[in-house]
C-alpha cells in the first residue's frame, strides 16, 4: 500500500475509536509533557546559572597577583620588619630567584595573550561626595569598560560613562536614597564633587608613615573604616604622603543592583567612576595599605590585576600562560566545571523522571494497539484475504502508532511548554513575594520541541512493534471464519 | 439517439465476441493452457495434538478457464478449506496447486498476497465488509492494496458498483444495507481488480431465495460476460444445478463424484430482467476484456 493510503486508513481507524485513541494520545502527551517540563527546567536553570555567572564575569576572570607580596607578607609576619625588595632569595618560590614584579610591562604582556580582552586593576577607595553643604562618605570603585556588559547595567537608569576618563559617576540606588530620600532620582544629572586622598610618592626608606596618612583624613568620619582597623598597616618599601584632592563629577546613572552579581569586592562600592579616571587619580586606596596600585620611584606596580578572557573555555590557557610569566593566578574555573557536571547530572535525573512517565505512556500505546488488533481481527483478515501483505498490515499499524505518537507529541510539547511557563510564573510570583528580581528558571528551546515530538513518534513506533507484528501474523482463514 | 443506437450495437457485438471466446476456451478442454486451476494430490492437514485432521485429502482437480464449477458436499467435507487454498489464503500441506499458471505452494508470502489481489476475487457467506468504511471505500480497498494510482480508481469503483446496481448507495455504510445488497457490495469488491478467478463460499447462505437468485445471476453474468472462472461452494444442489455447468461433490476431503449442471445462460432471453443493471455505459469494460 502507498503511504497516503496508509495514512488515510490509519486516520480512519483512529477516528473510529476516538475516545480510546484520544486517551492514548493524551497519555503519550502527558509523558512527553513531563519530559519537556523536566528538561526545560534543567535547561532553564543551566541557562540562568550560565548567563548569571558568565555575565558576572566570574567565569572568565583570572585574578593575577605577585608571588612577591605573598613572600613579603610571610617574611613580614616572621620578622615584623620591612624586607628588602628584590635582591634576596625567595625560598618559597623555587622557579624564580627573583619573582617578577606586576608592573605596567607585565600588564601589557598579559594583555597581549590570546583571548585576553582586558587587564585592569581593581580600584576601591573611600571618598566624600559633596554638593554645597551636603556631604556623604562613600566607598567608590573604578569600573572598566567591560562592566557595561554586566547584567546590573541592564536596568541602569541614565547612561554609562561617556569615556574611560570622563568626569562622571554612576551611583547605587541606596546612595541616591541616602542623598535624597524623598526623590532619589533627583541625583541624576547633578554636578557633585569627590573629595579624596591622593598619595604622593616619597623617597624610599621613608617608612611607617601610615599613621600620618590617616591624619590627612582626620576630619573624615570614614577614616577609621577606610584606612585603619581592618587591615594592619604594612611597611611599604616606598613611602608616600597623602594629599587631599577634589574631582568634580556629574552623576550620569543610577544602578539598581550590584554589579558582578555582588560577587566581587568591587560590587560593594556605592559610587562608581570610570576606571581610567580612577587610575589617573593616584588614589590612596583602602587596599592600598598593601599596595594595590603602588607608585614608587615613578614605577607603578599592582598587587593584583583582573584579567577578562573572552570565553570561559580559554581561562585555563590564559592562566597557564600567566603562571609561566611568574605570577600567581586565581579563577573559579574549577568551580564552573563542577557546576557543569552538576547540571549534567540534574538533566539526567530530570530526563529519567520524564522518561518514566513516557514509559508508562508507551505501555498505553501497546495496550491500545493490542486491543485494536483483537478488536479488528476480522477486518485484518478481510484485508489480508483481499490481498494485503503482512508488510501492509504491519505498516498500517505502524502508521496508526506513529499518528498517535505525533498527536501525543504535539499535545505533549504544548502541554509541557505550558507547564514550563507555569513553573516560571510560580517562580516569579514567589520571588516577587520576597522582593527579589524575577528569574526565568524554565526554558523551552526549539530543539526541545523537536526532541519532544520526535521522541513521542519514536517511542510510539517502538510500542507499535509488537501489536503490528501480531496483526501481520494473523491467519486470514481463522480471522474471517464465520461465527 | 443515434449515439445510443451505436453504443447499443457495439455492446451487442462485444457480448457476442465474448461469448464466442468463452465457448472456444471451454471447448479447448484439457489443454493445460486453457486450465485456470490445476490441483494434484492436494492436501491440507490440521494437526490437533495427536490427531491429524485431513480437511483436504489428496485432491486431483482441473478447472478450465471460464468454467463455472460448484463445490457441493456435506458440512465438514473440506469445501471451504479447498476454496481457501485456491484463494491463496492458506497453503497446502502437500501436493501441487497451480492457478492461472502460478504454483501457489512455491510463492513467497509477498507474491501470494499479490496473487490474492490480482488473480482471484473472494466472496464469503458472511459478506465480510468492513463496517467502518462506506460502501465506496470497501470497493476501493483492493485497488488501494494493489497501489493503483488515485486518479484511476474512481472510474473502476463506479463501474463495479454500477455492475451490481448499487451506485446510489456508495456513500452508505454496510450496516445500512440489506443482506442481499451487502453481498452485492462484496461482489463489486471482488470484481474491482478484474480478477480472472472468482471464488465464492456459500454466497447465498445468508440470503433469502430471491436475493440468492440475484447474487447467483450476477455471478453467472460475470462468468459469461467477463469471462471469469467461477468456483462456488454451496449447500443447495438445486441452485448449483441451475447456474453451474459443472458440479463437484466432496466428502471427507475427497472428490467423490462429478456431474454436469443444467444452467440457463444469463444472456438468454427472459432471464435478463433482474440483470438490467449492466447498463450500456458499463459495456466498454466488457469490451476491454
Ligand atoms: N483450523 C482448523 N483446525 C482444525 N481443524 C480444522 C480447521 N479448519 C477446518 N478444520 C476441519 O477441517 C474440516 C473441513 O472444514 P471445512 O471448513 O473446509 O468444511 P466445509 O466443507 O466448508 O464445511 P461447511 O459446509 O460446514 O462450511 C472440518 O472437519 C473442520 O473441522
Ligand atoms: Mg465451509
Amino acid at each position: 500500500m502507498k503511504l497516503p493510503d496508509l495514512i488515510d486508513l490509519a486516520a480512519r481507524n483512529l477516528r473510529n475509536s476516538r475516545l480510546r485513541n484520544g486517551l492514548t494520545a493524551a497519555g503519550i502527551g502527558v509523558g512527553i509533557a513531563s519530559l519537556v517540563a523536566m528538561l526545560s527546567l534543567g535547561v532553564g536553570l543551566q541557562e540562568l546559572a550560565g548567563s548569571r555567572l558568565s555575565r558576572s564575569g566570574l567565569f572568565n576572570t583570572v585574578m593575577v597577583s605577585e608571588w612577591r607580596s605573598v613572600e613579603q607578607m610571610r617574611r613580614d609576619g616572621q620578622q615584623g620588619q620591612a624586607g628588602a625588595l628584590g635582591g634576596g632569595s625567595a625560598p618559597s618560590f623555587p622557579d624564580f630567584a627573583s619573582p617578577p614584579v606586576l608592573d605596567d610591562a607585565a600588564r601589557q604582556e598579559i594583555m597581549r595573550l590570546p583571548g585576553v580582552m582586558e587587564v585592569e586593576p581593581e580600584i576601591r577607595f573611600v571618598g566624600e561626595i559633596q554638593q554645597g553643604d551636603k556631604a556623604l562618605i562613600a566607598q567608590l570603585g573604578g569600573l572598566p569598560a567591560s562592566a557595561r556588559e554586566d547584567e546590573a547595567f541592564d536596568t541602569l537608569k541614565g547612561t554609562f560613562f561617556s569615556g574611560l576618563q570622563a568626569g562622571e559617576a554612576i551611583v547605587r540606588i541606596e546612595f541616591a536614597r541616602e542623598w535624597d530620600a524623598a526623590n532619589p532620582q533627583s541625583i541624576l544629572g547633578q554636578e557633585i564633587v569627590l573629595r579624596y586622598a591622593e598619595r604622593e610618592s616619597l623617597a624610599p626608606d621613608n617608612s611607617n608613615n601610615s599613621a600620618d596618612n590617616a591624619d590627612g583624613f582626620a576630619n573624615s568620619p570614614a577614616s577609621d573604616s577606610a584606612l585603619g582597623g581592618e587591615e594592619p598597616a604594612e611597611d611599604s618599601s616606598y613611602g608616600f604622603t597623602v594629599v587631599r584632592k577634589e574631582q568634580p563629577l556629574r552623576v550620569v546613572g543610577i544602578l539598581e543592583t550590584q554589579p558582578y552579581g555582588g560577587m566581587r569586592e568591587l560590587s560593594r562600592a556605592r559610587v562608581f567612576i570610570p576606571l581610567g579616571l580612577a587610575e589617573k587619580m593616584n588614589l590612596l586606596q583602602s587596599a592600598d595599605l598593601r599596595g594595590s596600585v603602588t607608585t614608587g620611584g615613578g614605577r607603578r606596580t599592582y598587587s593584583s590585576l583582573m584579567t577578562q578572557v573572552n570565553s570561559p573555555a580559554r581561562v585555563s590557557e590564559v592562566q597557564d600562560a600567566v603562571r609561566k610569566m611568574g605570577f600567581r593566578t586565581f579563577s573559579i574555573l574549577n568551580a564552573s566545571q563542577s557546576l557543569a557536571r552538576f547540571f549534567a547530572i540534574l538533566d539526567l535525573f530530570l530526563g529519567i523522571f520524564g522518561s518514566m512517565a513516557l514509559a508508562v505512556a508507551s505501555l498505553g500505546i501497546v495496550n491500545t494497539l493490542v486491543m485494536a488488533v483483537l478488536e479488528r481481527r476480522r477486518e485484518i483478515g478481510i484485508m489480508k484475504a483481499l490481498g494485503a501483505s503482512d508488510g501492509d498490515i504491519k505498516k498500517l499499524f505502524f502508521a496508526e502508532a506513529g499518528t498517535l505518537g505525533l498527536f501525543g507529541g504535539l499535545f505533549g510539547v504544548a502541554f509541557g511548554w505550558a507547564m514550563s511557563k507555569g513553573i516560571n510564573m510560580a517562580t516569579e510570583y514567589y520571588l516577587r513575594q520576597r522582593q527579589l528580581p524575577p528569574e526565568t528558571v524554565s526554558s523551552v528551546p526549539p530543539w526541545l520541541i523537536g526532541l519532544g515530538i520526535g521522541f513521542a513518534i519514536i517511542v510510539s513506533l517502538i510500542a507499535g512493534l509488537y501489536p503490528a507484528s501480531r496483526a501481520a501474523k494473523l491467519d486470514p482463514v481463522q480471522a474471517i471464519r464465520y461465527e | 439517439m443515434c449515439l445510443r443506437a451505436v453504443t447499443c450495437l457495439a455492446a451487442v457485438i462485444a457480448r457476442a465476441v465474448e461469448w464466442l471466446t468463452i465457448v472456444r476456451m471451454t471447448s479447448a478442454g484439457d489443454n493445460s493452457r486453457g486450465l485456470a486451476i490445476q490441483a494434484q494430490a492436494l492436501a491440507r492437514e490440521y494437526v490437533m495434538g495427536a490427531e491429524v485432521i485431513r480437511a483436504v485429502d489428496g485432491i486431483d482437480l482441473e478447472i478450465a478457464k471460464g468454467e463455472f464449477a460448484a463445490l457441493l458436499g456435506p458440512s465438514g467435507s473440506g469445501k471451504s478449506t479447498l476454496l481457501h487454498l485456491l484463494a491463496g489464503m492458506d497453503r497446502p500441506t502437500s501436493g501441487v496447486l497451480r492457478v492461472e499458471g502460478q504454483e501457489l505452494g512455491a510463492l513467497t508470502p509477498e507474491s501470494l498476497a499479490r496473487y490474492r489481489r490480482e488473480t482471484v476475487g473472494m466472496v464469503f457467506q458472511a459478506f465480510n465488509l468492513i463496517h467502518s468504511m462506506r460502501v465506496y471505500d470497501n470497493v476501493e480497498l483492493p485497488l488501494r492494496l494493489a497501489e493503483m494510482p488515485r486518479g484511476e480508481r474512481d472510474a473502476r469503483v463506479r463501474e463495479s458498483l454500477e455492475r451490481v446496481g448499487l451506485t446510489a448507495r456508495s456513500d452508505h455504510r454496510p450496516s445500512q444495507l440489506s443482506g442481499g445488497e451487502q453481498q452485492r457490495v462484496a461482489l463489486a469488491r471482488a470484481l474491482v481488480n478484474r480478477p480472472s478467478v472468482l471464488l465464492a463460499d456459500e454466497p447465498t447462505g445468508n440470503l433469502d431465495s430471491k436475493n440468492g437468485e440475484i447474487i447467483m445471476r450476477m455471478i453467472q453474468e460475470f462468468n459469461e460476460h467477463l469471462g471469469m472462472t467461477v468456483v462456488l461452494v454451496t449447500h443447495e444442489r438445486a441452485l448449483a444445478e441451475r447456474y453451474a455447468r459443472r458440479m463437484i461433490f466432496m466428502a471427507d476431503g475427497h472428490i467423490v463424484s462429478e456431474s454436469n449442471g443444467n444452467p440457463t445462460s444469463a444472456g438468454a432471453p427472459g432471464t435478463t430482467s433482474i440483470l438490467s443493471t449492466p447498463s450500456p455505459q458499463s459495456t466498454p469494460e466488457g469490451e476491454a476484456r
